[in-house]
């Protein structure tokens, strides 16, 4: 008899059914992720915990309401965060917030400590590195969308470029992006 | 919205920022339109892999236990609707999941839930395998405060709807509901209305009462 390793479906499938032991191992498998996911869109330590555990507790509410068909457990979760994050984002609308700063490139590299960072995992990688062969406009526009819900529009107000431009890149960045996650699954797939 | 249209606007609904109005129009198409449904899935596929790129972080001390406290302060599934139809409607899926719960009915209304030990769980994991010996999938029992079984097929099993049979202790053999396959996959769940320790073997069978493949746990 193999050892018994729920899948994130089965963990999810307990939070449904109420099982607090489901919760305990689903919140030790994903907490860095999501604490991680957070602290990036938010750069705070104390905000970044609060939409981490409001996240959890929403997919413990939720989860009867997760749809496999609609993506993995992970995603699911990390979009609960990312909305969150982002709501925690526009509550401090009256902080002055920096759009180079909002559209830095940190959360996904460079200025975080090495102790922070305890998860490089291989999907992380794969990410990064379809990201990094994107020019810059582009890459700049679909993670202004992606991780602060920039619309298009608020993304030519503050890139100062027609809104069709703005269309036009996060379309081709995040289609590029795709292209590459796919070639990288292909050349596993291959290994 | 035409399909044209809709192709404009697919990156920004898979990024979730698409303004309301539109948003609403893109919706309705994509309930018309499966091309289109499917390229948006895709994308919102791409955008939620995106989501990985900041990596972890490990949180600050004490943080599991502080978000297990806020979720052991939440209603009881007594006081909340159980919502398994995505769940079950899930199992025709490529990707898979299942389960159930019973444990929570000794919950009383109002009573509030200990988070369990993980050293309390205990699960059982064996393969479905066919008369001749060919693993098709899987099924598992998960016997902590609250019991979840799950079946799987990731291959194998022609497409079409089997029944999943348990036999229990005692001889006895209960029928707890129907899996369907598609394109070789399916995952089926149901509340486990015996112990999960009584549990002999999880059976799929055919409509005809065949049996396609035997789980055995004891």
């Amino acid at each position: 008899m193999s050892p018994f390793v729920p899948s994130d479906e089965a963990l999810v499938a307990g939070l449904a059914a109420g099982d607090s032991g489901a919760a305990r191992l689903l919140v030790g498998r994903y907490q860095s992720r999501l604490y991680g996911l957070a602290f990036g869109v938010l750069q705070d330590r104390s905000a970044a915990e609060d939409v981490a555990q409001e996240a959890f507790v929403r997919a413990w509410r939720h989860a009867g309401a997760y749809d496999a068909r609609r993506g993995s457990v992970a995603g699911w979760l990390l979009r609960i965060t990312r909305n969150l994050a982002i709501d925690a984002l526009r509550l401090r609308r009256a902080d002055v917030i920096d759009p180079d700063q909002l559209a830095t490139l940190d959360l996904v590299s460079s200025t975080r400590s090495v102790e922070d960072v305890a998860v490089t995992s291989d999907e992380t990688a794969r990410v990064r590195s379809a990201l990094s062969v994107l020019p810059a406009e582009q890459s700049r526009a679909v993670l202004l969308a992606a991780f602060y819900g920039r619309t298009a529009e608020e993304i030519s107000r503050s890139e100062a470029i027609p809104l069709g431009t703005a269309k036009t890149r996060i379309r081709l960045g995040l289609r590029k992006v795709r292209a590459h996650l796919a070639d990288f699954a292909a050349t596993e797939a291959e290994a | 919205m035409t399909c044209a249209e809709l192709h404009e606007v697919a990156d920004e609904l898979a990024l979730d920022v698409l303004p309301g109005d539109v948003r609403a129009l893109a919706l309705q198409h994509l309930d018309d339109c499966p091309s289109c449904r499917a390229l948006v899935e895709g994308l919102s596929e791409t955008a939620d892999e995106l989501l990985f790129a900041p990596g972890g972080i490990e949180p600050p001390p004490g943080f599991e236990e502080r978000v297990l406290a806020r979720i052991a302060a939440e209603p009881t599934t007594l006081g909340r609707p159980r919502r398994r139809g995505p769940l079950l409607a899930a199992a025709a899926a490529i990707i898979v999941a299942a389960l159930l719960g019973v444990g929570a009915l000794a919950l009383r209304p109002g009573s509030h839930r200990a988070p369990a030990a993980s050293a309390e769980l205990s699960e059982r994991h064996v393969q479905l395998v066919t008369a001749s010996g060919t693993a098709v999938g899987d099924v598992s029992a998960y016997a902590g405060r609250q019991a979840w079984f799950f079946m799987r097929v990731d291959r194998g099993v022609p497409s079409g709807t089997y029944g999943c049979v348990l036999d229990v202790s005692g001889g006895r053999t209960v029928r707890l509901g129907t899996l369907t396959v598609s394109a070789g996959k399916g995952a089926w769940g149901e509340d486990l209305t015996v112990p999960a320790s009584d549990v002999r073997d999880a059976r799929l069978v055919s409509p005809g009462g065949t049996t396609i493949a035997t789980a055995v746990f004891h």
